[in-house]
């Protein structure tokens, strides 16, 4: 058995489906293999996370890795899935080299793209290139000027989520556009781009949308101009990755950074503070798991005091 | 872990995978990350830590 991916939740679903299939006694009969575009396992998109652990400053392929290799399962990184058939999955490798794998089972995760909205004015022409970018996201309050990597700063990044062309436009969590990515661009000789796309879900995506949300309010009473903030570089992230549902068994990664979006000109060694950024793998991130699960349905469902929980 | 109970062959030699250069954890920290009473510990800290987070990242919003 093999197994395809992108990254993110798929990385909870392998390592899940491993502790499964050795829950069940069958881990030798399956070769599991986790296929990303990342240059780096751990890169998340997030160029990686840097954090002290046993006297290191430690990049976090290492603790991926090491966790992969613990539980037997293969990776292949810097990897452009291209086409997939019943048993088999094409790539391209950074390098520009074809190469496919075959599957009895496999799971893809296909790259983050907006729904693909049209927008016309009032004469009834497009002005979709005004208001989305290529990929079908919208632009908001970011700057989307085209710079070089090493170019790239933290403040490109909204903090209204205001559409730049109609004030009465904001594009919350996963539906804003991008100024660039956070990983370290990079191409195959045959110009596919090969690395991984910034992550906007989960906590970033609740602070999002409260912001905007209170924005909306206070603009509705009159103000003129949004009034809330949450850009990703200034707001951290807690993020638990399931690697085993048990208990007394599982185990999860309990993972922050602070902040999201690494920002040198304040972190100039890492990007990011690291007292608040950390990993660990173990049982109390299960428990974490589950405590998060019901609090956010208790929240979902508007019971008493679901206020105070926090995004 | 793998390989250790496979039979020798040339082909399944341990450090012709990426793993075997990968760094691995020792039996006491396998063991720590279901130990029940540290568990409780790292469950209390890492939650405390989070808040700390989510309050930073609430600032001057």
């Amino acid at each position: 058995m093999e197994l395809v991916r992108a990254r993110g939740a798929a990385f909870e679903y392998v390592v899940n489906l491993e502790f499964e299939l050795r829950a069940h006694g069958v881990r030798d009969k399956a070769e599991v293999i986790y296929l990303s575009n990342e240059y780096e396992l751990g890169d998340f998109g997030m160029d990686g996370v840097r954090m002290r652990r046993s006297g290191y400053v430690t990049p976090s392929n290492i603790f991926t890795e090491s966790l992969f290799a613990e539980r037997d399962i293969d990776w292949i990184t810097r990897a452009h899935v291209k086409k997939v058939e019943p048993g088999r999955a094409y790539y391209e490798t950074l390098e520009g080299e074809d190469k496919e794998i075959s599957f009895d089972m496999a799971m893809l995760l296909p790259p983050f793209s907006g729904v693909g909205l049209k927008a016309f004015d009032r004469k009834g022409e497009n002005i979709t290139p005004r208001l989305f970018a290529p990929n079908g996201f919208m632009k908001v309050d970011a700057d989307y000027t085209p710079k070089p990597y090493e170019q790239w700063l933290a403040r490109d990044w909204p903090r209204y989520y205001q559409s730049s062309a109609y004030k009465n436009l904001f594009a919350a969590g996963i539906a804003f556009a991008p100024p660039h990515a956070v990983s370290r661009p990079r191409m195959s000789p045959k110009g596919t781009p090969i690395f991984a796309a910034p992550p906007r879900t989960g906590m970033p995506s609740a602070m999002i949308g409260k912001a905007v949300a209170r924005s909306i309010t206070d603009m509705a009473h009159g103000s003129d101009r949004p009034t809330h903030t949450a850009s990703m570089s200034e707001m951290g992230a807690a993020c638990v990755a399931s690697a085993g549902a048990n208990p007394f068994r599982g185990t999860a990664a309990s993972i922050t950074v602070f902040p999201i979006i690494p920002d040198y000109e304040r972190y100039p060694e890492y990007g990011r503070d690291l007292d608040y950024t950390m990993g660990e793998i173990g049982l109390a991130g299960h428990w974490i798991k589950i405590l998060l699960h019901h609090m956010f349905l208790y929240k979902a469902h508007l019971r008493p005091g679901w206020s105070l929980i926090p995004e | 872990m793998s390989g250790q109970t496979q039979e020798y062959t040339h082909e399944s030699k341990a450090n012709l995978k990426a793993s075997f250069y990968a760094t691995k954890p020792t039996g006491i920290t396998v063991f720590l990350r279901t130990f029940l009473p540290w568990q409780i510990w790292r469950f209390i800290r890492i939650n405390l830590k989070m808040l700390t987070i989510i309050r930073r990242s609430h600032k001057g919003h």
